[in-house]
């Protein structure tokens, strides 16, 4: 699981004086664009039911909070 | 003067004299000690350290009189007009360095001295039941910065002379007459918004009036509750826009919480509990730990770009049925009736008979909002997907890539950046250009380290391409993904998956030093 600072998101944090090297793959064609044919379809259907979070039922609307 | 006097009474804190403190002729000592709210009352204040109460005898409370003549007047039992307020001190002040600070004898407590131990105070009002009126307490302290209470705003009292004042969140229990949970809660966002857009904050018996023009099932008051419908009507009724988000299996409900709360944009939760109807509670604060506290804050199976909400543990809430700030510890996905929710929560509420916590299970997130903020979190969050998908292909299966949204306002950015260590230009830049009124930010980090920071004008429309500034924090990862995106034969895909304007964007040249800034006046709709 990942680690941060605490305070993360109370304000603006600033970015290292020295940067540290970054996790980052070689960049090879042949594999962005693999990886890019396999993450595509999963992006679409995320961005699609993201869509339809956004539609608020009426069935929604009339749930009553009554507790 | 003594300790007690016809105006006032000062007293040591305690359980005993708290609930004294409560009671009215209607509601015995005894009674007020078998109230939850009581009860939730008595343990807060110990953990702010209370050891003084001061009683006014003979209080106006505004909200009250609104609910008196609204319903109570016209009863043929003789209600009280007049409320006590109930102040809690810490320290142990005595009556004496009271009445000495009232009289200014030399000597006496400061005013300063007075506010330093100030706790706030609560409304008792003089009904049978439902005693708990408007109460603004002091918060936990923030435990190193893990507390959050952004939707906290500045309360004054004056006690006898003696100017006081706090930060909270205004609370008061529903009376089941003029005002169930739902109004409570709608009635504690607004006290919030008033501070932050000058909107009125009007009272339980008003919100509960206005909400019932929509439609209604059963007579409005007596209330018996308000449905989401009304509960818009409500927010509209005081010039604000009703967000409503309907919880579903993908909704990353922590991080969409704290992207508002971090605005001080308090958001009013409908749920499910288990095992008993709805209800609603004003979220108003969150804990964020420096260890991430869930695998993920969607349902499994679902999909959602990392955000800081993987790193909030509770949530901080009015609910009615308890008290101000009653935490709500976030718990994985599980199922009603069916239904996956994302995550569920647990607090306060217990089964009667065997005090098993009981999960509540989200239902409807509604943000009283400013017309002018029109984009939402989904709408930004789509953005992210896009950009995260491809950045999933450039880094290795073990790094770490984390968002933090939020939303914010051109004045508080600007103050933030000035305040920053960002390179000279990009910070002289940023404060010389004109941005909206209110922006999305969203800063994305890897492994740790911020690697690039978008604004995104959140008054723009849901359809076009909000973002309008980039800030490049590590120029390794700004010429890393420059290179993947030039890719010739990856040119299709990647228009795909990002769209053609935000992989432009992204190429488009820094014009100051690491920002690439988009001008508004280029934005049209997608």
């Amino acid at each position: 699981m990942a680690t941060m600072k605490l305070g993360f998101g109370e304000g603006d944090r600033v970015p290292a004086a020295q940067p540290r090297p970054l996790s980052l793959k070689p960049l090879t064609t042949a594999v962005v664009v693999a990886e890019l044919r396999l993450r595509l379809p999963d992006v679409e259907r995320t961005i699609a039911r993201l869509e339809e979070a956004q539609a608020v039922s009426q069935e929604s609307l009339k749930l009553e909070m009554s507790v | 003067m003594d300790s007690t006097s016809r105006d006032a009474t000062v007293t040591p804190f305690s359980e005993t004299t708290l609930f004294e403190s409560l009671s009215n002729k209607f509601c015995s000592p005894v009674e007020v000690a078998a109230s939850a709210r009581a009860k939730y009352l008595f343990a807060y204040l110990c953990d702010l350290g209370a050891k003084t109460i001061v009683v006014e005898n003979d209080y106006v409370d505004r909200d009250y009189l609104d609910d008196y003549a609204a319903y109570y007047a016209s009863c043929f039992r003789r209600y009280e007009r007049h409320c006590r307020r109930v102040h809690f001190f810490k320290n142990g002040l005595t009556a004496e360095n009271l009445w000495q600070a009232v009289r200014r004898e030399s000597g006496a407590p400061t005013p300063e001295a007075l506010n330093r131990d100030y706790l706030g105070f609560v409304v008792a009002r003089p009904l049978p039941v439902a005693i708990v009126g408007r109460t603004v307490l002091r918060t936990y302290e923030p435990d190193g910065g893990r507390r959050n209470y952004t939707c906290v705003r500045q309360y004054h009292a004056n006690l006898f002379g003696i100017p006081l004042q706090l930060e909270s969140l205004a609370f008061q229990e529903q009376d089941t007459v003029l005002a169930a949970c739902a109004t409570v809660a709608l009635w504690c966002s607004f006290h919030k918004a008033a501070d932050l857009y000058q909107t009125p904050a009007p009272s339980p018996a008003s919100i509960t009036r206005v909400a019932s023009r929509v439609s209604r099932a059963s007579r409005p008051i007596p209330s018996h509750g308000l449905s989401v419908e009304q509960m818009c009507a409500a927010i509209s009724h005081i010039g604000l826009e009703p967000e409503v988000f309907v919880v579903t299996k993908s909704t990353p409900l922590a991080s969409l919480l704290v992207g508002h709360l971090a605005a001080g944009l308090p958001a009013v939760l409908c749920v499910a509990i288990e095992g008993g109807g709805h209800h609603a509670l004003t979220v108003a604060g969150y804990s964020m730990r420096p260890q991430q506290h869930l695998p993920q804050e969607v349902a499994p199976g679902e999909k959602a770009v990392p955000m800081t909400g993987l790193f909030v543990d509770e949530f901080y809430a009015h609910d009615d049925q308890f008290g101000p700030f009653s935490r709500l510890v976030i718990k994985p996905s599980e199922q009603l009736a069916g239904q996956t929710f994302p995550v569920t929560l647990k607090g306060s509420w217990l089964e009667a008979t065997t005090a098993k916590e009981l999960t509540l299970f989200p239902l409807v997130v509604i943000f009283p909002v400013y017309h002018k903020i029109r984009v939402t979190f989904l709408d930004l969050q789509k953005w992210l997907e896009r950009l995260t998908g491809l950045l999933w292909s450039l880094v290795l299966p073990q790094s770490t890539l984390l968002w933090n949204v939020r939303l914010t306002t051109t004045n508080v950015l600007k103050g933030e950046v000035r305040a920053s260590d960002l390179p000279a230009d990009v910070r002289e830049t940023l404060l010389m250009r004109g941005h909206p009124r209110f922006i999305w930010r969203a800063e994305l980090t890897l492994d740790g380290q911020p690697v690039l920071e978008f604004l995104a004008d959140a008054t723009d429309m849901d359809r076009s391409f909000p973002l309008y500034a980039c800030v490049w924090k590590h120029e390794g990862f700004r010429s890393h993904l420059s290179d993947a995106l030039a890719l010739p034969e990856a040119a299709h895909l990647l228009t795909t998956l990002l769209t053609t304007r935000f992989h432009e964007f992204l190429t488009q040249p820094p014009d100051a030093g690491s920002l690439t800034w988009l001008p508004l006046a280029q934005n049209s709709p997608s």
